[in-house]
């Protein structure tokens, strides 16, 4: 922004400002302002409330500068983001700040507050047919074991999965293909399991011979311990994140290392949205997804994974290169990242890994985004009645007194997020209902505990058997994890509904009788998600600039809104407090719609969203995500490009034309990293991966990413006691485990908004598919059609079309 | 009901706490029904194949009726009391046509004769069978072991209502599908479901007694209604309140009761459909373009209902058997409903305006719908008048109308005939008006009997979320009952004569046979428009209805 009129006045704000010297700043130009009001003043005056985070005078000062200069280069733009902060509350911390405690995360397990119903007595055995089919499912499994761990080692090491870069699994018949896979997950389960903790100390560095609490055998914890009885923190929340590279791998970058190439300058050549004639930016769109496959993901995440709060004081400073407009925008030429926070329970000369950090949430598939990972925030979201987690009477989440929705998991909140927490906190009680009805006389913590368990493997299963194909749109890869879900065999013989997740002849295998319900497995290693998880979890591109909103309407789908078409809501005033504003004016139901009916951003270079590049959040007003992304990856010591796939037993790339045919990103990653033969080793995880033009067919990500995905998209399976040996009718009730085999995304949409039977979902089969109304539903947009059993006569005619006349 | 054994939930739950096994409101002791089980599950194996295949033989051989042109019979139909013409029914209110002034050209020996044999088997092997067990827990387990190959060989399974993927949506039921016809408002800014006076009837042993009322109040971001308070014989319950569900239980239960009973057979068939039949046979002649407009909506009602009337609402028939009341508050609550039939229910718009239902900041798809046929109904019926009245619409034709005595005589005999009277007299007819009534009629025929009818096979089934039957020990119904529902649905899905047809060979002259096609053309386009937008199904497609209420 250049400063015309007053330069003494401005640049003694500036300097106030570069002092953080607010009220001086303010005072000055306030006093400028009342004796000659111009626009640059204004502008000045309203980029200093900016700064201090006081938003809504930015916004009215912006707005005065404008009546000036409506034409400004950065004022409306400026103007737009104050106001939406406004609207969100984005100077207010959510949740309140918090930081990790050694003595609490070191504390026994057995001192935590658990509120566990006493088991209940283990139902009679089964009868002899019963006994039969176990007995045929166990014989069945030991043979079925071995031959497929003969022919996936056979036909792995002969026929190998790498061409001179790429692997070579999609180029194959489907059942080659999966065979392929089954060896890479193979190789990655033995040589990619690694721990942050030293050698021979438990999780959590918790003493042996613990006494598991009341319940713990058949319920899942608040904060997740005790899934393994022998190591009792193992998975817990508060615990630290493992690897997937070896330990020698693990280099955390500092100084120079970590700003080179400077990560600003990457987030702005080679993340940057173009812009189209109007200025906006232009997405480009994943055509086979909606934008709850978004929501999804975050939805996911927060279950997940999350490093804590981060520091605001201690800070990597990151120059803002000459020609950055922020330098001129936001009066700043660095851009300040707060450091992740230091691993408090790292013992000194112990330690094998060059660093380490803690996981606040559970690292369990368990839910926690909605319960929390704490017992005192599950108290707090429980109704005390029925096992319902607690609602407004109009079915929306309660808000607390900062106007955020109450729920297990509120970092990085906005409206997609409370969608999805919403509908799974309705179908918690849903289920609660359903339980009660078969067992009348359970009490409130019965009917918490096992609708959790449940709820808790709907999201499991809608994540494997939909979100992860609908996400990676190919035969092969579809047919697998449903493989990994129901088994080959339940797969093959099968179809739709009809599929039961622990068939009646349950083989005692993972790939043919599915990892649900079948023996846990870990691969000698503890279970815990990893840094390289959460890094290729970084899946930003996916959002747009703005949310279309539409609502729903009885007969028809109408555009109702006020200005009589769609409501273009920019995305950061939906965030924090901004959800509920939004949910206060559009129904669940329309949001789902709107969510349903628009396309997210495809995952390449040069779609990051514009929005999140000058991101404001607590204590930051000018936060680039874009340059946060690459950071964190060096920051934590997560490998670069080339090294990271070298550690998943990759190829590397030679030269950057090997990433992708497009000669315009080569010259920007050239550009970037230079062109010297050793420059691709500098490539950045994240940059590399959107970079992937070779990607295996139809997926909406390339194959580094989803090497990290095949490792852990089954053991975050496999590894989970409640989805192995503990998934059974005595914890989850006949009732639930059938709950579970009738469930999918499109039924949960449906049972708690009917309404929404009659618009595109009704058409379609996956819910995170476009919800598109076409009597004809096309390939390209639709793709997983192709290959579902249920449609083979006619995969391209619309469900709503199937209905009966 | 105790946790335990999932293999013995369902046996458990159907057994009440003096350990008895309860079905149809029968007890037996625990004890005689285990030594007699096996041989019981024998018995039930036979009996449900044999009735099975008998409803599967009624469908298969049903073929849709031939509406022939009419021909005077010079016959006058004397509607006499149900008493007289059925006498196994105690009913004397309610005046139907005797058996033996069935219109010749009516008469369809065979399927009189099918009924009657039907009518005797259920006294010589009764479809239903003492200490059955509940049906499974599972809805689509219960459903597919009812509901057989053989069944499906001839009509789709039930789709599942979203509304019923859990707890059942009321608030969406009251605007969706065919319980939105309940929905009347109740105050400013309170809706309401009443159906309180079901309670007043005698039902069944073991039964929770029927009647509710529910409450409803507007969500205005959704723009939908939300339960927030039922009434019952238990109380008022709140949604968290631990008699929720089984309140949302009584009054879906008392709504498909009142549905199937009243809506449906008393007010359709013996209340409407019988008396237009009647007055427009014995008033209007065969040459009267009102009779030909009429004809395909009213042929076949006598001998129709005489077969139906039998084989329901006799001592052992399905009326009795599926629901909750016994036969003497069954009687009851068809002498007393019929006299309370209110025309208007024939006439979505008119109804709706007097439920205070329209435009109160909350969706009404099923309404929207409805409206939409309705008017298509009316335009024809405006059209077809225009014809033959033809300066009605400057008001001398009201002249011309009142000119008429066939129409005048028919009026008074529907007046006569009908509980209530079809709001059009000798004294007030406008064209208008009686073209309002003539769409009326249609629609009561076309959308109110299918929507009352065929279209609750999607709703009805269902029953481990709107039972038929609410028993007071919580359990589910016991497959006899849930079997016999199957199969009384099923046989409502006979292949009939639709609605969009040519009848253009009744007209009387080549304008009349223009608009005939000119309203199969409109059908077809809103039929069109429909298709545009997703399958739903509680909505309503014109090429699903029936012209008329006969098999």
């Amino acid at each position: 922004m250049h400063i015309s009129g007053k330069p003494d006045v401005l640049a003694e704000a500036k300097l106030a400002l570069g002092q953080r010297d607010f009220a001086g700043a303010i005072g000055l130009l306030e006093s400028a302002l009342s004796r000659q009001p111009n626009g640059d003043l204004h502008a000045a005056l309203a980029l200093i409330f900016f700064q201090c985070e006081r938003y809504e005078p930015a916004a009215q000062h912006y707005a005065a500068a404008m009546q000036f200069d409506a034409q400004h280069p950065d004022w409306p733009a400026m103007h737009a983001l104050a106001r939406a902060n406004a609207t969100a509350s984005i100077h207010v911390h959510v949740p309140e700040l918090h930081y990790f405690d050694r003595d609490s995360l070191l504390a026994n397990a057995t001192a935590g507050a658990y509120s566990l119903p006493v088991p209940l007595p283990a139902r009679p055995s089964p009868g002899f047919i019963g006994r039969f089919r176990i007995a045929l499912g166990d014989v069945l499994g030991e043979v079925i074991t071995v031959v497929m761990h003969v022919l996936t080692t056979v036909w792995g090491r002969i026929a190998g999965y790498r061409d001179a870069v790429w692997t070579n699994w999609y180029h194959r018949p489907q059942m080659l293909g999966i065979l392929t896979l089954a060896y890479m997950r193979e190789q990655l389960n033995a040589h990619n399991l690694g721990t942050s903790y030293p050698a021979g100390a438990l999780t959590g560095f918790q003493p042996t011979g613990q006494t598991p609490p009341q319940g713990a055998t058949h319920f899942r914890t608040a904060d997740g311990s005790w899934n393994n009885l022998a190591d009792p923190k193992e998975g817990a929340a508060g615990t630290r994140f493992l690897r997937n590279v070896e330990l020698t791998a693990i280099r955390p970058e500092t100084g120079a290392q970590l700003l080179t190439p400077n990560p600003r300058e990457i987030s702005r050549k080679l993340f940057s949205r173009p812009s189209q004639p109007n200025g906006e930016a232009a997405m480009k769109e994943v055509p086979f997804l909606n934008l709850l496959a978004a929501a999804w993901i975050q939805f996911m995440n927060g279950d997940w994974i999350n490093h804590g709060e981060i520091h605001f004081k201690d800070v990597i400073e990151v120059p803002l290169p000459d020609d950055d407009p922020a330098r001129t925008r936001y009066w700043q030429t660095k851009m300040f990242i707060g450091k992740t926070q230091a691993d408090p329970t790292r013992m000194s000369g112990r330690e094998e890994a060059a660093a380490s950090a803690v996981n606040e949430v559970t690292h369990w598939w368990d839910g926690s985004q909605i319960y929390g990972s704490n017992q005192q925030t599950q108290d707090r979201l429980r109704s005390g009645t029925g096992g319902k987690m607690r609602l407004q009477e109009d079915g929306r989440l309660p808000l607390d007194r900062k106007g955020i929705e109450e729920t297990g998991f509120t970092r990085n909140w906005w409206v997609g997020l409370s969608l999805m927490h919403t509908l799974f906190v309705r179908e918690h009680n849903a289920i609660c209902d359903h339980l009660a009805s078969a067992y009348p006389d359970w009490d409130d913590n019965r009917l918490f505990n096992v609708a959790r368990l449940i709820n808790a493997a709907v999201m499991a299963k809608i994540h494997t058997v939909e979100w992860t194909p609908a996400i990676l749109p190919n035969p092969a890869l579809n047919f697998g994890i449903n493989m990994n879900w129901y088994g080959g065999f339940t797969n093959l013989l099968r179809k739709g509904k009809a599929r039961k997740t622990v068939a009646d002849i349950n083989v005692r295998n993972p790939e043919m009788g599915g990892i649900v319900g079948n023996p846990i497995d870990k691969h000698g290693r503890g279970f815990g998600l990893t840094e390289e998880f959460v890094e290729i979890y970084r899946l930003h591109s996916l959002l747009p600039e703005t949310l279309r909103l539409r609502r729903v309407a009885g007969t028809a789908v109408e555009n109702r809104s006020e200005n009589g078409g769609d409501e273009r809501v920019p995305f950061h005033a939906t965030r924090q407090s901004g959800s509920a504003k939004v949910t206060s004016r559009f129904s669940i139901a329309d949001l789902l719609f709107s969510f349903g009916t628009q396309h997210p951003g495809a995952l390449v270079l040069n779609n990051y969203p514009r929005f999140m590049q000058e991101l404001s959040i607590p204590g930051n007003p000018f936060f680039d995500m874009g340059t946060v992304d690459i950071v964190r990856a060096r920051e934590r010591g997560v490998p670069r490009y080339n090294e990271f796939r070298r550690q998943l037993g990759l190829n590397p790339i030679r030269i950057f034309e090997d990433l992708t045919d497009s000669a315009d990103e080569v010259r920007k990653l050239k550009e970037v990293y230079g062109n010297n033969p050793a420059d691709v080793e500098k490539l950045d995880l994240l940059v590399g991966t959107l970079a992937e033009g070779h990607r295996p067919t139809g997926f909406g990500f390339g194959e580094t990413m989803f090497s990290i995905f095949l490792l852990n998209a089954t053991r975050r399976l496999q590894a989970d006691r409640f989805f192995t040996d503990s998934y059974n009718d005595d914890v989850y009730t006949p009732e639930g485990l059938r709950w579970i085999d009738d469930v999918d995304i499109k039924t949960v949409i449906l049972r708690h908004y009917p309404e929404l039977g009659a618009t595109g979902l009704a058409n379609i089969r996956n819910a995170f598919e476009p919800w598109d109304t076409d009597a004809v539903l096309s390939a390209e947009r639709h793709p997983l059609r192709a290959c579902d059993p249920e449609l083979k006569a006619d995969p391209w005619r619309g469900d709503a079309q199937r209905g009966r006349v | 009901m105790r946790h335990g054994d999932a293999g013995q939930v369902d046996w458990v739950a159907s057994t009440n706490t003096r350990g008895e096994v309860i079905s149809g409101g029968r007890r037996e002791p625990q004890a005689a029904c285990s030594q007699h089980a096996v041989l019981g599950m024998i018995s039930w194996f036979f009996r449900k194949t044999f009735w099975n295949l008998l409803g599967w033989v009624k469908m298969v051989l049903n073929r849709p009726l031939d509406i022939p042109i009419p021909t005077d019979t010079g016959r006058v139909i004397k509607p006499v009391p149900l008493s007289v013409a059925a006498p196994a029914i105690p009913i004397d209110t309610i005046l139907v046509c005797h058996p033996d002034e069935i219109p010749p050209d009516e008469r369809a020996p065979p399927k009189s004769r099918l009924y009657k044999f039907q009518v005797w088997l259920y006294k010589a092997f009764p479809p239903m069978q003492r200490g059955l067990p509940a049906v499974d827990a599972d809805p689509q387990r219960a459903l597919k072991s009812a509901f057989t190959r053989l069944h499906r060989s001839r009509y789709p399974a039930p789709e599942l209502p979203p509304e019923f993927l859990g707890s059942p949506d009321l608030g969406s039921l009251a605007v969706r599908g065919p319980y939105a016809c309940y929905l009347e408002r109740e105050s400013d800014e309170v809706y309401q479901w009443d159906l309180m006076k079901l309670g007043q009837y005698e039902h069944h042993d073991g039964l929770q007694k029927l009647g509710a009322k529910v409450l409803f109040k507007v969500d205005p971001v959704r723009r939908a209604l939300r339960a927030f308070q039922i009434d019952t014989a238990l109380g008022s319950a709140g949604p968290t309140d631990p008699n929720w569900e089984l309140s949302k239980k009584i009054a879906l239960c008392s709504a498909t009761t009142h549905m199937s009973l009243v809506r449906h057979f008393n007010w359709v068939h013996l209340a409407n459909a019988a008396p237009l039949a009647v007055a427009t046979r014995n008033r209007l002649g065969a040459s009267h373009p009102l009779c030909r407009l009429l004809w395909p909506y009213l042929y076949g009602t006598q001998q129709s209902n005489d077969i139906i009337t039998r084989g329901q609402m006799v001592r052992g028939g399905e009326f009795e058997s599926i629901f909750s009341l016994s036969f003497e508050g069954m009687c009851r609550l068809f002498e007393e409903s019929h006299s309370e039939f209110p025309m208007v229910v024939n006439d979505p718009e008119q109804d709706a305006r007097r439920r205070g239902i329209r435009q109160q900041g909350f969706d009404t798809p099923t309404q929207d719908n409805l409206e939409a046929i309705f008017d298509v109904l009316h335009t024809h019926a405006r059209r077809y008048l225009q014809l033959y009245y033809p300066d009605a619409l400057n008001h001398s034709g009201a002249l011309l109308i009142r000119n008429d005595a066939s129409v005048l005589a028919w009026l008074d005999e529907l007046n006569a005939l009908t509980p209530n009277g079809v709001e059009v007299t000798r004294a007030d007819v406008t064209f208008d008006s009686l073209a309002r009534l003539i769409a009326r009629y249609m629609y009561m025929a076309t959308v109110q009997h299918e929507l009352l009818g065929s279209f609750v096979w999607d709703y009805q089934l269902w029953t481990h979320r709107q039972p038929v039957r609410v028993y007071s020990n919580g359990q589910r119904e016991p497959l006899d009952v849930y079997q016999r529902l199957v199969n009384a649905n099923y046989n409502l899905n006979v292949h009939r004569r639709e609605l969009i047809h040519d009848f253009s060979y009744l007209a009387l002259d080549e304008r009349a046979r223009a608009a005939f096609a000119e309203f199969n053309r409109n059908l077809s386009a809103l039929q069109a428009s429909m298709e545009r937008e997703p399958w739903a199904v509680w909505k309503m497609y014109p090429d699903v209805l029936k012209v008329n209420i006969n098999a």
